[in-house]
């Protein structure tokens, strides 16, 4: 209970002015309304009352005459029966037609059912004996007229006692019911008096509920304003102080802003003109390295020219070696057939001496030939010395072929590789001028931003001016709220003066609630 | 890059699929390194999708030559893209061995 009674009291401070002024009158409306309400009901409950109470005595009333009537009806009768000179019996015999009939099966029932309810089963029980006296009636006149005077008006009168006051007794007991019931049922002048009595209580007792309700919320909400305001007076004299100071920091920070984008615009100026250098340096590596992929191709075009050639050297000198072999060859025959040439002059001398005289010319033929031969071998010998000098020359001219076929493997995959890493300089030295270009504008944008800061910077201090001017406005305008709160001996003194003589338990930035909703 | 290399009767054929950049080099020398050049007497390399070839792979291309002409064997470079086969015909390659294009 007291923690829904303290977050009652937590909604409505949080609820705005506009709100709590408009819940404050709602309220009071409301209970207004109320006691319209009541006043309305109660004097209805009154009217309805009285116009029970005027029912109640009609009905009785009407109830009564009925009564009487039928009372009249069976004296009627009775005299019909008992006076001699009486000879038709005028009575009502249909219990529809008579008083009581025309009322039982008319409105006037219905009306007195309305009025109470309970009434309907006692009415319902009603018309059966009402019927049997009426038909009572009949039964007397028919035996009157049908028998002779003397022993008819006997037996009619025998059916009176014995059918007709029966019927009417019973009738007029129900009668007596029916009046009871609807007396006890209708509301009586007194209860209707203190019921009016109580309609006034009530209408009285809201109405003085209502006024110190309305007079409790006019007080809370002058009181609770007045707080607000005067707390808001005070948070605003407190934000107009720290505005002021604000301004005055935000004055210097607009110097040191302004102090610090000159450096900066001087450093970079100087960044501008190292990157300018830095630029012309790697454009001049561009070309270079543009130039070298042009002397590059050149010396592939020639490398390739150059392993066509050493590869057809390798081949010539391949073949020579072979060669080499086959002349070998030829000269060691040559050898061989000189040989057998010395053994065949030698043969032709001996077989000249044995011939004597004879054989002297062919001994001179056989000593040339002998001769020739020994030359013939000699310059065979010479030839193989010369060839097997040569051939060692061409073995080692191969092996340096050799030598020069795996150095060139080496300087081809070398030189080629050496390609392909100075046309990835050259990117990279490309992609380097589009980085120092994008750096270049972005130093170029940098000083116009700094310029800008340079600019706002003044334009900053300008306004902290301004708002310092503007502070010392606000102040003044807080002496009028506080006047406009307190009244003409306002003094702000009571208030507090600035920031540290806030009043304890406030918080210092309590939301301002006044414009909101 | 790819090489897919095919050997029948003394003669290779090697499909290069991708750039021949410096790292596509080394593995086209790799790929030469394992070819029985002794028993080879046509080498032909096809370069239908290669796009771009560096000077890298333009020198194993040519000590490749230079092994098979050396042991009298012939190297043919086929189905070259028209950037590739300009690069050939601008080295003078194409007065070296039969380069045709794709």
């Amino acid at each position: 209970m007291e923690r829904k009674g303290s977050q009652l009291l937590q909604l409505l401070h949080d609820f705005t002015v506009n709100q709590r002024i408009t819940v404050g009158f709602a309220t009071v409306l409301a209970l207004f309304l109320l006691c319209g309400a009541v006043s309305h009901f109660g004097i209805g409950s009154i009217t309805d009352n009285a116009e029970e109470a005027i029912g109640g005595v009609s009905l009785d009333g009407v109830l009564a005459q009925k009564e009487a009537d039928h009372l009249a009806w069976a004296n009627s009768v009775n005299t019909f029966l008992l006076d001699e000179r009486v000879e038709a019996l005028k009575v009502q015999t249909d219990d529809h037609q008579c008083g009581l009939g025309k009322w039982l099966y008319g409105e006037g029932r219905t009306k007195a059912e309305k009025l109470v309810p309970t009434l309907a089963p006692m009415l319902k029980e009603l018309e059966a004996p009402h019927q049997r006296l009426h038909q009572t009636a009949i039964k007397i006149d028919s035996l009157f007229r049908e028998a002779d005077p003397a022993s008819g008006r006997a037996a009619a009168k025998t059916v009176y006692l014995e059918e007709t006051v029966p019927a009417l007794t019973e009738v007029q007991g129900l009668f007596k019911k029916i009046r009871e019931e609807a007396k006890g049922q209708i509301i009586s002048d007194e209860a209707m008096l203190a019921s009016a009595r109580r309609t006034k209580m009530a209408g009285a007792a809201i109405t003085t509920i209502a006024v110190l309700v309305g007079l409790a919320i006019s007080y809370s909400l002058a009181t609770g304003l007045s707080k607000l305001l005067g707390d808001r007076t005070q948070a605003i004299r407190d934000s107009a102080c720290q505005v002021a100071a604000a301004a005055g920091e935000i004055s210097r920070g607009s110097q040191l802003l302004s102090d610090g984008a000159s450096e900066q615009a001087a450093m970079i100026e100087e960044s501008s003109s190292s990157l300018a250098e830095v630029s012309a340096m790697s454009k001049k590596t561009t070309e270079l390295t543009e130039g070298s992929e042009q002397l590059m191709k050149e010396n592939i075009t020639r490398s390739a020219q150059s392993v066509k050639s050493l590869a057809e050297l390798t081949k010539t000198i391949s073949k020579i070696e072979e060669e080499s072999g086959q002349i070998r060859q030829i000269i060691t025959t040559i050898d061989a057939i000189a040989f057998q040439t010395n053994l065949l002059a030698l043969n032709a001398a001996v077989e000249a001496a044995r011939a004597g005289e004879a054989g002297a010319g062919f001994a001179v033929v056989a000593a040339e030939v002998k001769n020739l031969a020994g030359r013939t071998g000699e310059a065979a010998h010479n030839t193989q010395g010369l060839l097997d000098a040569t051939v060692n020359r061409i073995t080692s001219c191969a092996k340096a072929v050799k030598a020069i076929n795996d150095d060139f493997d080496a300087i081809v995959e070398s030189a080629t590789i050496i390609g392909d890493k100075n046309a990835t300089v050259t990117e990279a030295s490309r992609q380097q001028a589009r980085s120092i270009a994008e750096v270049s504008k972005a130093i170029e944008d940098s000083s116009q931003t700094t310029q800008q800061i340079a600019s706002t910077a003044e334009e900053s201090a300008a306004a902290s001016e301004e708002l310092s001017a503007q502070s010392e406005e606000m102040k003044n305008v807080v002496a009028d709220l506080a006047r406009l709160v307190y009244g003409p001996k306002a003094d702000l003194d009571q208030l507090g003066d600035g920031p540290a003589a806030r009043r304890p338990g406030r918080p210092a930035k309590t939301p301002l609630l006044l414009g909101r909703g | 890059m790819e090489i897919a290399t095919e050997q029948s009767n003394g003669r290779a054929r090697l499909r290069i699929k991708g750039n021949i950049d410096e790292k596509g080099a080394e593995a086209l020398k790799a790929e030469i390194g394992r070819l029985n050049l002794e028993s080879l007497s046509e080498v032909a390399i096809d370069l239908r999708e290669v796009k771009y070839i560096g000077s890298s792979g333009i020198g194993k291309i040519l000590l490749l030559y230079k092994h098979l002409t050396a042991k009298d064997g012939a190297l043919r470079v086929e189905n070259a893209s028209a950037n590739v086969y300009e690069l050939f015909k601008e080295l003078k390659l194409d007065t070296i061995f039969p380069v045709t294009a794709g």
